[in-house]
């Protein structure tokens, strides 16, 4: 159940009308029913890893805690906490690796047996990957590892737990949430607050924008263009624009699925946590990624980096344990070759762009450039865009030497390709791109509406009425008219859902 | 008070966020100017006697001006292009709200193996679109998408805006749509398109009704259903096929549902087995292989017409002005096909107060030999509401414009060269009057229909009827100023 299908949009006003009209005690047991339809909607066999998962780190929740009142000597109740956190990573882990890395993981291995001329070993077992257990492994893992840190209670009710790991506007795409972030949410009712819902709503409606006119129209174009690998061939405009267009598609595409599933939330009564902070406006790419999907990574600086020491230790391993934390991402992000150069990719620009600091410092004191200036604002800008775009060529390809390809196609630049009409043989006629540029532009405006970070939504609730409501019907006939969606076009999922 | 007041608040914008979500639906639809979904509403309520229901074959075989015309009968023919079996049973439903025939006339056509490639495709769901997105948003809409299991994209027909919303985007956005708010949305002949066009066949071999091919998977089902949908309304059904040049397949396909329309004891009246009774030629009569021309519909419709007269019984409205809206139709249908052949330029005059047709009148180039317009054609002129009427074209140069019945523009000019340019729905009017020779030049007493042809004409008066539904000239003449004060017929 796609948040940009009909089922959804039937599915999520008929959970929010019966969650406000039962009593407040029960409302928790029926947004984990609805969670629960939500993630069987896919594929109802997939709910029994979701409740594994669950079952598995609810448990190790118990024991540790357990361990903690019980276990007198300090020694040995660290030890078993330890062991209990290992288990719980490594059922779970599993879990991921069976279900995600399995088949990767053989090929590697018979990669390497075929070096030593080992015959290959065959796999029968053949399954899809389910949808968002990336998100919620590693949402149910925070919880093991917040009670382990003593920084979230245990809970006892094992289906309000539940909840917590398959809250469904969250469940399958982010943002990954901390337990001692979303659990309390869960433990209070909450009541219908006509403000916070109407505001919801909005963001919601954002979310669609983002998604249906921005990211699936550079679908189109993105689509196309990678869909044929002798396109590369076609010159270097075409594949910077697909370049171009795939960073901002990514972005519509996962930030428009953030901003629904916080919007849904906020109008259940739940705050999540904001994804993304502007991150195109981010000075470098090291920035990029603390304002880029801002769970994941603060996921990762959490639970990986941190136990691997962070940035307390020694330079080298310093950079080694950034790489690390990187790779793992990559690795998350999918079971193939190119995620893995993906991660180490942009672990090798954040490491360089540290490493460069010193000197960037001393070129703009030599230079008297500001880093506020609006021109440098604007190159920062165009860097991030670009070196993203770059590096998500290696995130769109299916193999490695296709991304190589693609790259090698963009050095055969021709600046005529841009007025001779070429780009519009890529399935995106000059109504697409007129869409397309104003779309961007808006969504420009709305990024640098934000940029004190206040919420945009308070300041369109302080204008009058019939502003807001002029706005927020010009948004919806933006998204009916200028959405792609129905028939003619694939219904593009989020880029996010398969991890 | 501050809960009430946002209450109130949000009632107000769902509301207009509905009405703005309907109009939408409303305005994205494909308007087809053939297929009757989106006219039905505006018949008077109550009025249809008979129905004839079914795809393109009904309204190019069927016509009701000539049932009209022979007994009286209103007819009516709902149907679309290449209207699905289930399509019709829902858009049957919802023309029920507000007539109630007396009769049903149903066209096997997409019983048989045209309705094959509409089973399960995106074709039947374009087609499926065409029958149903006209009908509103209502609980027996939903339900009986809901329950049709033809109809696979429940979503997009119940909101035809996912269909249709690209529409906008590809700029196929035509004036109907944006004028489909407005206006005379009836259709003028009742459902029947009138079409000259002939192909020759030579005369079709077909089998006896003992040659039986079996229908395509599912299909009966299907036929079965509205069969049973007619019964339980309480509706008389009666099957019938216009003529078609078809293989042996057909032909049995047709003969099966001939055995089918027995064993639920539904009258059937195959036209293909009437062939040479009904005097079908096929050098005349056929616009294509399935589709009839005017002249082949009108031995059907008139077959058709005594067979009704005869076994059912249906009254006789001409005359009465309950039922004007037929005889407004049946004059209009007379238009299309008397005034391409008609030499009175009365006929023309008369048929200007249509309410479908545009006719313009063009004088000029006249000067050096003025005649005195013959009072009979003032009259008319006058009673149509043209008041600059030179007495004669020696006079000066006029134009007028008489769009729909109303008079929309009208100048007279002393002298010189005179353009004018209208639109009409999405087409262009270039109309050119002068008085005089230009030095050297040609007299400039045109007209010019984008799309549409060039009329030209030497001093005299240019009469123009054009019809804005099917949106094609219907015939241009030349009022010669000689003794014989004839028409003469302009070709375009």
């Amino acid at each position: 159940m796609l948040f940009n299908s009909l089922h959804f949009l039937l599915f999520f006003p008929f959970v929010v009308g019966i969650y406000f009209i039962i009593p407040r005690k029960i409302r928790w047991g029926w947004l984990l029913a609805a969670s629960y339809y939500y993630y069987m909607s896919w594929n109802a066999r997939y709910a029994l890893l979701l409740a594994a998962s669950t079952g598995i780190t609810w448990l190790s929740g118990l024991l540790i805690d357990h361990c903690d009142k019980e276990t007198e000597n300090v020694k040995h109740r660290e030890v078993y906490k330890k062991w209990l956190v290992a288990l719980s990573f490594l059922f779970n882990l599993a879990i991921l690796f069976i279900f995600k890395y399995f088949h990767f993981g053989l090929n590697a291995l018979n990669k390497i047996l075929r070096v030593f001329h080992i015959s290959a070993i065959q796999s029968s077992f053949s399954v899809l990957l389910p949808v968002g257990i990336s998100f919620y492994i590693l949402q149910a893992l925070s919880y093991t590892m917040d009670v382990y840190r003593g920084k979230v209670k245990v809970e006892r009710n094992i289906f309000k737990y539940a909840l917590f790991v398959s809250f469904f506007p969250q469940l399958v795409a982010g943002p990954i949430e901390r337990s001692q972030d979303l659990l309390p949410q869960i433990l209070i009712p909450h009541d219908f607050d006509f403000d916070r819902v109407k505001r919801g709503l909005w963001l919601m409606l954002w979310g669609y924008f983002q998604k249906l006119v921005i990211a699936d129209r550079l679908a189109i174009f993105v689509n196309t263009v990678y869909g044929d690998p002798s396109n590369y061939l076609h010159g270097g405009v075409v594949n910077l624009t697909a370049l171009v267009f795939f960073a901002f598609q990514t972005y519509a595409d996962f930030a428009g699925y953030s901003n629904l599933a916080l919007g849904a939330a906020e109008v259940l009564g739940f705050r999540l946590t904001t994804n993304f902070i502007r991150p195109f406006f981010s000075i470098n790419i090291t920035e990029f990624w603390t304002r880029w999907h801002v769970s994941l990574s603060r996921w990762f600086v959490n639970y990986l980096y941190i136990p691997l020491g962070g940035n307390r230790v020694g330079k080298l391993r310093y950079y080694c344990n950034l790489m690390i934390v990187f790779l793992a991402s990559g690795l998350w992000h999918g079971a193939n070759w190119t995620f893995l150069v993906w991660g180490g990719l942009n672990g090798m620009i954040s490491i360089v762009e540290r490493l460069l600091t010193p000197i960037w410092r001393k070129l703009r004191k030599l230079t008297g450039f500001s880093d506020r200036s609006g021109l440098m604002k604007c190159v920062q800008s165009a860097y991030v865009i670009f070196m993203f775009g770059l590096v998500q060529v290696f995130f769109r390809s299916e193999t490695l030497s296709q991304a190589v390809d693609f790259l090698k196609g963009m050095l055969r630049f021709d600046p005529y390709d841009l007025f001779n009409g070429k780009l519009l043989n890529y399935g995106m006629d000059p109504a697409n791109f007129i869409i397309t540029e104003l779309s961007l532009l808006v969504l420009f405006c709305v990024s640098w509406l934000q940029r004190d970070g206040l919420s945009l939504r308070s300041k369109i609730e302080a204008q009058p009425l019939i502003l807001r409501w002029g706005l927020i019907i010009a948004a919806i006939a933006a998204v009916l008219f200028f959405g792609v969606y129905g028939p003619g076009f694939d219904a593009s999922q989020f880029i996010y859902f398969q991890f | 008070m501050e809960m009430m007041k946002k209450l109130l608040s949000s009632i107000c914008f769902i509301a207009l966020i509905s009405w703005l979500f309907h109009l939408s639906n409303v305005m994205l639809f494909e308007k087809q100017h053939f297929g009757t979904a989106k006219n039905i509403d505006h018949e008077e309520a109550e009025k249809i006697d008979v129905f004839f229901i079914g795809a393109s074959h009904i309204f190019y075989g069927i016509n009701p001006m000539e049932i009209w015309n022979d007994t009286g009968i209103s007819g009516y023919n709902l149907t679309t292009h290449q209207q699905p079996l289930w399509s019709s049973k829902l858009l049957l439903q919802y023309a029920l709200q507000h007539q109630h025939p007396k009769l049903i006339v149903f066209d096997v056509l997409m019983a048989t193996n045209f309705g094959r490639p509409l089973i399960g495709t995106d074709q039947g769901t374009n087609m499926t679109h065409l029958a149903l997105d006209p009908i509103q948003l209502s609980f027996q809409k939903i339900k009986g998408v809901l329950e049709t299991d033809s109809i696979t994209e429940k979503g997009e027909m119940l909101f035809p805006i996912i269909m249709n919303h690209s529409r906008l985007q590809q700029g196929l956005l035509t004036y109907d749509d944006f004028h489909f708010f407005t206006g005379d949305r009836s259709h003028p002949m009742k459902g029947y398109n009138y079409t000259e066009s002939t192909l020759w066949y030579d005369h079709p071999d077909i089998p006896g009704t003992d040659v039986l091919y079996e229908l395509p998977d599912g299909i009966e089902a299907v036929l079965i259903d509205f069969i049973e949908f007619c019964r339980n309304e309480k509706l008389p059904l009666l099957f019938i096929k216009t003529p078609i040049i078809g293989n042996e397949e057909l032909y049995g396909q047709v003969n099966k549902i001939g055995k089918i329309a027995e064993k639920y004891e539904v009258p059937f009246l195959d036209f293909n087995q009437l062939y040479d009774e009904l005097g079908m030629d096929g050098y005349v009569d056929f616009a294509d292989t399935g589709h009839l021309n005017v002249h082949g519909a009108k031995k059907v419709s008139q077959y058709l017409a005594e067979y009704l007269k005869a076994n059912y019984d249906l009254p006789d409205h001409r005359g009465d002005p309950d039922y004007a809206g037929w005889d407004r139709s049946a004059r209009h249908f007379a238009s299309l096909t008397g005034l391409p052949k008609t030499t009175d330029v009365m006929d023309f005059l008369s048929s200007a107060s249509d309410p479908k047709l545009l006719t313009i009148i063009l004088s000029g180039g006249a000067m050096e030999r003025p005649n005195v317009l013959p009072e009979e054609f003032r009259s008319a002129a006058a009673a149509l509401g043209l008041r600059h009427l030179p007495e004669s074209t020696g006079e000066g140069s006029y134009f007028a414009i008489i769009d729909r019945g109303k008079v929309s523009a009208e100048q007279y000019f002393a002298d010189g060269v005179h353009e004018e340019e209208l639109m009409v729905k999405d087409t262009r009017f270039i109309l050119q009057v002068s008085s005089r020779k230009p030095d050297g030049g040609s007299y400039m007493t045109a007209l010019h229909i984008e799309k549409g042809g060039y009329f030209s004409l030497e001093p005299g008066i240019l009469i123009a009827t054009y019809d804005t539904d099917r949106m094609e000239p219907v015939a241009a003449v030349r009022y010669a100023f000689d003794e014989s004060m004839t028409l003469e017929h302009l070709q375009y």
